[in-house]
């Protein structure tokens, strides 16, 4: 055990700029410069295996996504942040499940293609005390069947030792669903759901090395909380969620580079259980480029009221084929590629996704890519 | 194969030294101006003695009281100061450097005592409770302070040296800045460094031989020159309370992972005066004492 005293000045020194590659964030000083920050992501679904393909198209969701941030500090003690990001969807979805004659279930999927847009806008404010901050955001989400507003709060509090620090948060939101050709597919034509949630988290410095951060949240929706764009979906009208997740930072001195490794555990009252493991690499090469490859495992149980073919003659019983809610695996693994060049950054990265199981044929397997830049002044 | 390059200079009113391997001495050297550039830029920044330094725009400021909002990089190194400040119980103190004054410190180690008139108005200049850290602003809430950064600078540059040499794919170097060592890893062949604490007694055979394979070594006090004051021996720090010079505690080498880190035990052991041994123990890092009585406690193999 390392005395208090070499444990106060060691993290303090850990700090200083340059001291170590191993950066640790502090709680109380806002950031040094604007930043404004541009993505563009395409997220691209594997089209549906036409073996299971009952009716309608086989592509499925192709998503563009556009980003803009920008973040400035306000004085000495706080800052703000606007961010705006603007989607496109098309593609179709899963609209319901059968058993085929062959004894295999097959996928009905929504006829034409949907064509959906989406904008966001979260306006967000941070004020920074001696040994923490607290931050306040306010988001906005549209689209043509969907609104969302959402508020958080926030907070972060460095202990004295100046090697522990504890955060905690709320959020609350509050939605509203109008989906579209309600009277043609007999969908419900107005809806609303509100979803609260807490977490508080522990962040413990073991040395100059490692870092470990344990927390646990938990959360509750209520509300209208089945999918109006599949047939027969019917979901218990409250969800209560908790989850537990540990981090552990690792910096290997020699070799330059970071190994982060986490853990999350998530249990639902619908009966779904899962388990994510993720490991990342960070590794920088002369202090511009950094290569972050990544590796997650993720594994669920079903909810008890998922169902493999959809039963169309429930009226009033939980039920629903959503792949979402099937037992089933998922391995992704990516890259993070990212260049500093003077004032600017550059970032690329990628990501493969594929998920399997017996109990959904609608699982998908997709494809992430995205490009940005940074600009600080 | 590598070879060792050994590139001296001079910088911080001190005598520098790297000791790469490196496949080639072109960029060994040009390694060493990355470092040597930094470290320039720290002492620019950072003396004393240089008007036109940041700390000096600083001190103008302490001078007549007020408030100087400062960089990033300054309010890590006065978070620094604040955490040794508060881990000493106040005794390391970054304005406490002006008792100098009231001290005529002879070459040959001699003092006399200073005028207690003096002596009392430059202690109502001196203590960081007189300050107010709010990151990024400090206040100076009395006039006539100073601040002094030069136990923490020097230390910090090596730490910045070797992160810099790691960056730059070395990984068998060892910087010195006047005594403050850090390395970067092992010797090319894998054996440690060894680096010679000097003995003052007999400048050809070293005091004791230090292997050093990681982390870094730095040194407070003099193993040779010590204040006397009436057959007294002192070091040369003053307490920032009562501006008397410090006993107990001569000398002190500390080895640990940041030299920054290990600079300031060295310092606050000497400050802690007779509670310097037991200060050190508590760490648990590797230490050499040089006590009142002129004996050595060593430790630097645990």
């Amino acid at each position: 055990m390392q005395s208090k005293t070499l444990m106060a000045l060691t993290t303090s020194a850990l700090a200083l700029p340059g001291v170590t590659a191993l950066t640790i964030a502090k709680a109380d000083t806002p950031p040094a410069n604007r930043v404004l920050s541009y993505r563009a992501s395409s997220y691209q679904e594997d089209g549906l295996d036409n073996d299971f393909l009952l009716i309608g198209s086989a592509d499925r969701y192709d998503i563009k996504i556009h980003q803009l941030r920008f973040a400035a500090p306000v004085g000495d003690r706080s800052s703000f942040s606007l961010e705006s990001s603007y989607e496109s969807m098309s593609g179709s979805s899963p609209w319901y499940t059968v058993a085929s004659v062959n004894g295999d279930t097959q996928v009905a999927m929504s006829g034409a293609s949907i064509y959906e847009k989406r904008r966001d806008v979260t306006a967000a404010a941070r004020r920074y005390f001696d040994n923490g901050n607290l931050g306040l955001s306010f988001t906005v989400s549209n689209e043509n069947d969907y609104r969302s507003n959402s508020t958080a709060i926030d907070g972060s509090y460095t202990l004295a030792n100046n090697a522990t620090t504890i955060s905690a948060g709320l959020a609350y939101s509050d939605d509203e669903i109008n989906p579209t050709d309600a009277d043609r597919f007999n969908r419900i034509r107005s809806a609303d759901k509100t979803n609260a949630s807490a977490f508080i988290s522990l962040t413990q410095i073991l040395n100059q090395f490692s870092i470990v951060q344990s927390g646990i949240s938990t959360a509750r929706s209520a509300g209208y909380l089945s999918d109006p764009y599949k047939l027969a979906d019917r979901r218990p009208a409250e969800r209560n969620q908790f989850t537990w997740m540990t981090s552990w930072r690792r910096y290997f001195r020699d070799q330059q580079a970071a190994l982060h490794a986490d853990y999350r555990f998530y249990d639902d009252d619908y009966g779904i259980r899962s388990h994510t493991i993720e490991f990342s690499w960070h590794k920088t090469f002369k202090r511009q480029i950094s290569l972050v490859p990544n590796i997650r495992y993720y594994r669920q149980t079903s909810a008890d009221f998922f169902t493999s073919t959809t039963d169309f003659a429930q009226q009033f019983e939980l039920n629903s084929s959503d792949y979402r809610l099937s037992q089933y695996d998922a391995l992704s693994a990516g890259l993070r590629i990212n260049v500093e060049v003077g004032d600017y950054t550059f970032i690329v990265s990628g990501e493969r996704y594929a998920a399997s199981g017996s109990q959904s044929p609608a699982l998908i397997d997709f494809t992430r890519v995205s490009a940005g830049i940074d600009y600080r002044f | 194969m590598s070879q060792l390059i050994t590139i001296d200079f001079q910088a911080m009113g001190t005598r520098c030294a790297l000791n790469l391997y490196a496949e080639d001495e072109t960029a060994a050297r040009r390694s060493a101006e990355l470092i040597m550039a930094d470290v320039t830029r720290l002492e620019a920044k950072y003396s004393r003695y240089l008007a036109d330094s940041f700390l000096s725009k600083i001190n103008l400021i302490a001078e007549q009281g007020g408030s100087i909002t400062v960089d990033a990089e300054t309010a890590t190194l006065l978070d620094y100061a604040q955490t040794c400040t508060i881990e000493s119980d106040g005794l390391f103190d970054i304005s406490s450097g002006l008792l100098r004054r009231a001290w005529n410190f002879q070459a040959d180690g001699q003092a006399e005592l200073p005028d207690p008139f003096l002596l009392n108005t430059l202690l109502e200049r001196v203590g960081w409770q007189h300050l107010s850290w709010q990151s990024p602003c400090l206040t100076f809430r009395r006039a006539g302070m100073e601040l002094d950064l030069g136990g923490i600078v020097k230390e910090y540059a090596a730490d910045r040296a070797v992160t810099l040499l790691r960056e730059l794919g070395i990984h068998h170097g060892l910087v010195n800045l006047g005594g403050d060592i850090a390395v970067t890893g092992p010797r090319a062949d894998g054996q440690p460094w060894r680096v010679a604490i000097e003995n003052p007694e007999s400048p050809a055979e070293p005091l004791r031989i230090v292997e050093l394979s990681n982390g870094a070594m730095a040194s407070s006090g003099s193993y040779a020159r010590c204040i006397d004051i009436d057959g007294v021996r002192y070091s040369h720090l003053l307490h920032p309370a009562t501006g008397d010079p410090l006993t107990g505690t001569l000398a002190a080498t500390v080895i640990a992972e940041q030299c920054v880190v290990a600079g300031s035990l060295a310092t606050i052991a000497l400050l802690k005066g007779d509670d310097g041994e037991a200060f050190l123990s508590s760490t648990q890092l590797p230490f050499l004492l040089l006590n009142a009585n002129g004996r050595f406690i060593d430790h630097l193999t645990t």
